[in-house]
């Protein structure tokens, strides 16, 4: 019987994790996994000046000619706008900037005396040409990627880091989870929580899953100031406000999952409604702690 | 007695024909006048005329080669949304999740934690 093996390291300003149901297979998968996510971190960071999509948002409303993993993370990420109605949208870069969220996160120090509220441009001025590989964005239209492409890593990661071990693999990023491959006996095992750095004794639930991903979004993380945090409303451009600290998804792949958990926090109450009718397992958690679980989501069991 | 001052019958008849020179007269020129404005308004007004819409009729039906010399203007990418149609819903899991009794805190092989970052 194969034993798993667990690798884990600091990337794309998280942790990253791989895990194989074949610890033979673990060095193969981590090579994949690393190089999936360096592709992505050149395609996707707002941080990094080289990277295609700071290209994009320094175009100053000319179209800027792309690869093919960036084109890609955009079909996602205005796929999620176009599902959500906008409320998951690329284009609060800017809104992100004035609330403080500047710079890599890691090396984020300050907290800003006050938020200031901008309007969200809105996905539909963002336009791709896959023919000419040109990504056009109006003058003062700054893209982020941040709702889409750590899940999008987290599904291509898994598919890749699968297909070269031949193993099972579950790939973790941040908290976004995806599974590929065949899953252990009675599935693979993880935990949800407020924070993915949570302790093991930490409050959360723990269960099991076959196929997919897995996502979670909460305002107790990436938080800065007195009231700032990532996830940005884009109705009013200012850090959402949200009867829910935590929201975690699951869905036929990461993507999904991470879309449909955003969505959740920005929604509001309305997302009990908007979660049930599209089948999504949730599990949503208000600022007591008292939890709500939607969709087939499994109770929690005690303690052994 | 007769009145002095009534017309005769000859007068009478001068100013009769002098009156229907008169009105013919500014028919004619009413009638040039319209002539006129008419053309100059065609010339400054240009809308279809008959050859136009001949051209059109037989356009709808285009030979073969004729279409494919046809110039088709395409709108530059820029100007197209990006997405065209309805995208692919979210879809849920194949199979739920299902709970799993925690694991002791003092095994080596902790599960993966999926939480906020």
């Amino acid at each position: 019987v194969s034993e798993p093996g667990t690798a884990r390291w600091p990337a794309l300003g998280t942790t990253a994790s791989v895990v194989v149901s074949d610890r033979l297979e673990l060095a193969a998968a981590r090579a994949a996994v690393e190089a999936e996510l360096a592709a992505i971190d050149l395609a996707c960071s707002r941080f990094r000046p080289d990277s295609d999509l700071s290209r994009v948002n320094a175009g100053a409303g000319r179209p800027v000619r792309v690869g093919a993993l960036l084109l890609d993370a955009l079909d996602v990420a205005l796929r999620a706008a176009a599902l959500t109605g906008g409320i998951v949208d690329p284009t609060i870069g800017r809104a992100l900037i004035l609330a403080g969220y500047d710079r890599d996160f890691a090396t984020m120090a300050h907290a800003r005396a006050r938020l200031v509220a901008t309007r969200v441009e809105g996905w539909q001025t963002v336009s791709v040409d896959r023919v000419r590989r040109e990504v056009h964005v109006p003058r003062g239209v700054i893209l982020d990627l941040g709702a889409t492409a750590k899940a999008l890593a987290a599904d291509r990661a898994a598919a890749t880091a699968s297909a070269a071990s031949g193993a099972g693999v579950l790939v973790n990023l941040g908290g976004d989870i995806a599974v590929a491959g065949p899953a252990p006996s009675g599935g693979w095992t993880v935990r949800v929580a407020d924070d993915h750095r949570a302790p093991a004794g930490a409050p959360g639930q723990t269960l099991a899953i076959g196929s997919g991903g897995l996502a979670t979004s909460s305002t107790t993380a990436r938080r800065w100031g007195k009231d700032a945090h990532h996830l940005i409303d884009p109705r009013t451009g200012l850090p959402a406000e949200s009867p829910w600290r935590t929201v975690t998804v699951a869905a036929a792949t990461c993507v999904d999952a991470n879309i449909a958990s955003t969505a959740a926090i920005v929604l509001g109450h309305a997302a009990q409604d908007w979660l049930e009718a599209r089948g999504l397992p949730a599990r949503l958690v208000d600022h007591e702690g008292e939890t709500l679980a939607l969709a087939g989501w499994p109770r929690e069991l005690a303690a052994a | 007695m007769p009145d002095s001052s009534a017309p005769s019958p000859a007068g009478r008849d001068r100013a009769v024909r002098r009156v229907r020179v008169l009105a013919w007269s500014v028919a004619a020129a009413t009638a040039g006048l319209s002539a006129g404005v008419s053309v100059v308004a065609a010339h400054a007004f240009k809308g279809h005329d008959g050859r136009a819409r001949t051209t059109e009729t037989t356009a709808a039906v285009p030979s073969p080669r004729a279409a494919a010399r046809a110039r088709v203007h395409v709108p530059r990418a820029q100007h197209v949304p990006a997405i065209a149609g309805a995208p692919a819903p979210l879809q849920p899991p194949a199979a739920a999740p299902t709970a799993a009794p925690p694991v002791p805190q003092q095994q080596q092989q902790q599960p993966e934690t999926s939480g906020g970052s």
